[in-house]
């Protein structure tokens, strides 16, 4: 009884604002019972059935998507709820007859600020909690009663409600530091997005002045997401979750702003009302970040758009972005400062100290006065280094190449823990191994400079015969004492010739191997097919992706995967340096024991890693044992009688391109006798046809579909057309 | 009793109040004068804890003011353009007053709302600027505290209203003694209600005088003499002002009447005559014994 009055007391001194609960409730109605309404109607027309989605699995989704982190819409409404109520209650530090009317009022300001925030809050949170018991009506209604339970759905309030208040104490403390409405919703944005955006500048400087810089194996992303509430949030609502310590940090980090929002009311002065920035103190702390953030963000913005160069000097657009960045911000922010445009001129010898700053800070990072980019080992002080090579099963032909990623390991890794840790598989540990890698890595930095120094419009020849030959290569030092660094090279210019003797070296380290072909590692029971896939028309496009092959077993899968490891790591550069794949396998390697009656969609549910190798024409035991198993069309059997038209295009120099139909069966075989033989054709076709001419086929499938294929017409001997045949243009 | 000492403040490089040193007694009316800008709104705000001192001290009864709610408990502000929530009704606005101040007169509030024909279910922003002060006025009035400060309050108001207004915070001096603050830029305004006067000017205090004290010091002597007369003539008396029209003089001197009228008496004026002194030309002369220019302090 006591405590009663005492609260509604407080409540009362933050003054009614019975809109913001109206808005509040009319955003969550439709973020809350009307999704709530719409998603189950989803749900139970695809399930054709109320009663079908009672399988416990579905019900935790249902729980997330409809009531936990995952529900979008809440999360948006949540977090523009959050900072309005703070903007709204708070707004009335910036309007001077407000602040003499409550300031004199014998309350002390911590307890307005309670009971500014309390109100706020409550406006906000109760219209959810309404809302709430409206979409556990909803789903009642619509026979969803399972979907009534009490802890998941208060978790996910709680969820919702510890980054409200995350958010809303944000906006607070912007509110505080500054006395006009305007600058406080700017800075309240600013808050939220200054400190990810930082490390996004960040990254992208870091990959501009450093280009061997091996970002991926550095986190990046927890720092991102940890400093902003906002950018957490999001996280959480894409993770699904929140962990313990989760809470733990989200907790202190919500405190930590409440405290600092709290201690600024404070000490806020009430003539303050009115001013751009709140507190002196502040000033120079605001518009520094401020400017540098500009300053770096548009230099970055610069050199991503505009290139390496402006007007011939190197870093050109990173030092006018820099520069233009710093001084508008910091001469801006002085003009808002003062409410007056005559201010730009003031604190001139601040802003040059700045930009001497600034102007060291990147002359530091362009001239690589670390040494970062000079720098290679010696063979004395590593001890092992792990290395993954890319493009070196390319097969280059002539004048042009297929690049073909043998296995996309970066893309496979999700963090750089997990990339550091398939990294780590196959360490080079000998001298000889070392020695090799080392000898690529220089060889690769003078191939890096030898192009820097190029110039792009010289010989535009030379420049796409160099794109044809590109080559990656990404290492992890490990040194005696320790230590590690990393460094990558992509797409260089280095003809794999020229590397041909390091990498013979390097493919007959067993542990590369092993390392390399991962999926070999792995326990087999865990171990399932996922596609096949053949290269064996133009557009790469013909995918035996039958979702049943994920079905298959350890015992049906033994014969194939023995033999595909033994004549994958059999591979030597040099042929694959000739040899074109003719496919990929794909693979999953399950995280977690897998039952061996689990269904799809069990299989397709469970975390797996992701493995996919190049099929080449010397695979005779994997082709047999694919055959084995059904698959032995790795080649494109065209049957003339399925085929009722070929249109044939043709494309000139200029790009025009015309177009001509066969449909009698004399042209249409013949057409097929023309298309393509090489060394590899009987796998590949196109390797040997220039890319300007194909035809495309339109038969019948066996389901009798019209269905449409592309091929490529084989050169005619001697460069002469041949009779009857389209015209090759080459 | 608000006794404020060195009270300074300053907003950037304005120095807006410098060392401004008073004692309000309570029971008594305070009229604070000063032109636009003179630090009249400042040093109500100080008094009421809006401000924080940037040096000094304010304290009401012995205890500071700054962020202590048992003070600001006895005092109620209206400023110059006061604050009421958006939407809300004279009756309203009581309530929360009443939330504010225990001893909120809620009866006594209805009973001057009729009186002044304000209604207590009318939108207060349907109100004019003389209606708006009107009630934030009876709001303070109602509020039954001790200390009250008025930030130009009469300002806005018409002849009849300021007339009820006054003699509402006359009565509730007399009935219990409330001590009403009052800035205001017009000294007739303040005349005949302050019993104690401060003259702001430039965030300096000039002057801090019961009125009485002000008018009964000084005396205006109108004589004329049989031979011309020069201030030094008056040498040994506190003589504030000498003007001469014709053979006509009029002086202004400090001290004691008796005295002055033997002391001119004493030089044979062919006539003497002692006129009683208004409260604006006891400013006029105070002021320009301080060093300032009357006509440039309020004109």
């Amino acid at each position: 009884m006591i405590f009663k009055p005492s609260f509604c007391k407080t409540l009362r001194t933050a003054g009614g604002k019975p809109w913001a609960f109206a808005w509040s409730f009319i955003a969550y109605f439709f973020a809350l019972p009307v999704h709530c309404a719409l998603t189950l109607q989803n749900h139970i027309h695809w399930q054709k059935g109320a009663e079908s989605v009672l399988e416990s699995e579905q019900i935790a989704r249902l729980l997330q998507e409809l009531f936990g982190l995952a529900n979008i819409p809440t999360l948006c409404v949540t977090t523009a709820g959050s900072l309005m109520v703070a903007w709204a209650f708070f707004a009335y530090l910036n309007d001077k007859k407000q602040v003499d009317f409550y300031h004199s009022l014998p309350i002390s300001r911590g307890r307005l600020f309670f009971s500014r925030s309390a109100a706020a809050l409550l406006s906000l949170w109760s219209a959810y909690a309404l809302n709430l018991l409206l979409a556990l009506l909803v789903a009642w209604i619509m026979g969803m009663a399972p979907l009534m339970q009490g802890l998941p759905v208060l978790t996910g309030l709680a969820n919702h409600l510890l980054f409200s208040l995350a958010l809303f104490f944000t906006a607070a403390l912007a509110t505080e530091l500054t006395g006009i409405q305007a600058i406080s919703t700017a800075l309240t944005l600013f808050f939220l997005g200054v400190f990810p955006s930082f490390i996004w500048i960040i990254r992208k400087l870091a990959s501009c002045f450093y280009p061997n810089f091996y970002g991926e194996l550095y986190d990046w992303q927890t720092p991102l997401f940890w400093s902003s509430p906002l950018a957490r949030y999001i996280q959480a609502a894409k993770e699904n979750q929140l962990l313990a310590t989760d809470y733990l940090w989200i907790g202190a980090g919500t405190a930590l702003l409440a405290a600092a929002a709290l201690a600024l009311h404070l000490r806020r002065p009430s003539e303050a009302a009115g001013r751009a920035v709140t507190f002196r103190w502040a000033e120079p702390l605001l518009k520094y970040i401020v400017a540098l953030w500009a300053a770096l963000g548009l230099a970055a913005l610069l050199q991503e758009t505009g290139g390496a160069t402006l007007a011939g000097l190197p870093y050109g657009w990173l030092l006018f972005g820099c520069l233009i960045g710093g001084v508008l911000a910091c001469q801006t922010f002085e003009i808002v400062l003062q409410g007056d445009f005559k201010a730009y001129k003031r604190h001139l010898r601040g802003l040059a100290v700045f930009c001497l700053c600034l102007a060291a800070a990147i002359g530091v990072n362009i001239f690589d006065v670390a040494g970062f980019n000079r720098f290679t080992p010696t063979l004395e002080q590593t001890a092992q280094v792990e290395i993954r090579l890319d493009g070196v099963a390319s097969y280059v032909y002539e004048d042009y190449i297929i690049n073909v990623a043998q296995d996309d390991f970066s893309m496979r890794s999700s963090t750089p823990e997990e990339l550091r840790k398939e990294l780590a598989q196959g360490p080079l540990t000998t001298e000889e191994e070392i020695a090799a890698a080392i000898s690529i890595q220089k060889k690769l930095m003078a191939a890096e400079q030898a192009q820097k120094n190029q110039d792009p419009d010289q010989d535009e020849d030379a420049n796409q015969a160099a794109y044809r030959q590109v080559f990656g290569c990404y290492l992890l030092y490990t040194f005696k004492d320790g230590s590690q660094t990393a460094r990558k090279y992509v797409n260089v210019t280095l003809p794999l010739a020229d590397i041909a003797q390091e990498l013979d070296v390097i493919y007959s380290s067993r542990n590369f191997l092993d390392g390399q072909y991962l999926l070999f590692q792995q326990n087999p029971q865990n171990v399932r097919l996922e596609s096949i896939y053949s290269f064996v028309d133009y557009r790469y496009n013909q995918w035996k992706d039958d979702p049943q092959f994920l079905r298959w077993q350890a015992e049906k899968l033994s014969p194939l995967l023995t033999a595909f490891e033994t004549e994958l790591k059999n591979l030597t550069p040099e042929y694959m340096r000739r040899n074109q794949p003719i496919g990929t396998l794909s693979f999953r390697s399950y995280i977690q024991d897998i039952d061996g009656d689990a269904n799809l969609e069990q299989l397709n549910s469970q975390a797996y890693v992701y493995y996919c190798y190049p099929l080449y024409p010397c695979f005779e035991q994997t082709l047999a044992a694919l055959a084995d198993l059904g698959y032995d069309n790795m080649i494109w059997q065209d049957r003339p009688e399925d085929i009722r038209r070929i249109i044939h295009y043709q494309t000139d120099d200029d790009g025009n391109e015309t177009e001509t139909v066969y449909d009698t069966s004399e042209d249409i075989a013949r057409i097929l006798n023309e298309s393509a033989v090489s060394d590899v054709a009987q796998y590949n076709s196109f390797m040997e046809l220039d890319y300007h001419q194909y035809y495309i086929v339109k038969y019948l499938d066996q389901d009798r579909y019209d269905t449409t294929r592309y091929g490529l017409l084989n050169p005619p001997e001697d460069n002469q057309p041949a009779s009857n045949a389209p015209e090759a243009n080459y | 009793m608000i006794e404020t000492k060195d009270l300074c403040k300053s907003f950037g490089p304005l120095q807006a109040l410098d060392h401004v040193s008073v004692n309000i007694r309570s029971g008594g009316v305070f009229g604070l004068l000063g032109t636009n800008g003179a630090g009249k709104s400042t040093f109500l705000r100080l008094l009421s804890g809006v401000y924080r001192p940037d040096s000094g001290s304010v304290e009401i009864d012995g205890a500071r003011v700054y962020e202590n709610q048992a003070v600001k408990k006895r005092l109620v502000y209206v400023a110059d353009d006061p604050y009421f929530f958006p939407n809300a009704t004279p009756g309203e606005m009581a309530d929360y007053y009443r939330g504010m101040y225990p001893a909120f007169d809620s009866q006594r509030f209805r009973k001057f709302l009729n009186a002044l024909h304000l209604d207590a279910n009318r939108k207060i922003a349907a109100f004019s600027k003389g209606m708006k002060k009107q009630l934030a006025a009876l709001l303070a009035l109602c509020a039954n505290v001790p200390y009250l400060y008025c930030d130009e309050t009469m300002d806005g108001l018409d002849p009849v209203m300021r007339r009820t207004v006054k003699s509402l915070l006359a009565e509730e001096v007399a009935s219990r003694g409330l001590t009403p603050v009052l800035a205001s830029h017009n000294l007739r305004e303040l005349e005949d209600i302050c019993d104690h006067i401060g003259l702001l000017y430039q965030g300096g205090l000039l002057l801090a005088q019961e009125l009485d004290d002000l008018k009964s010091g000084l005396h205006k002597v109108q004589a004329v003499f049989p031979y011309p007369v020069y201030p030094r003539a008056f040498v040994g008396m506190q003589l504030i002002n000498f003007k001469q029209s014709g053979r006509m003089y009029t002086l202004i001197f400090r001290g004691q009447k008796e005295e002055i009228r033997r002391r001119i008496a004493d030089k044979d004026p062919i006539y003497m005559e002692m006129l009683p002194i208004s409260l604006e030309e006891a400013f006029i002369y105070e002021t320009e014994v301080a060093g300032y220019d009357f006509q440039t302090l309020f004109l």
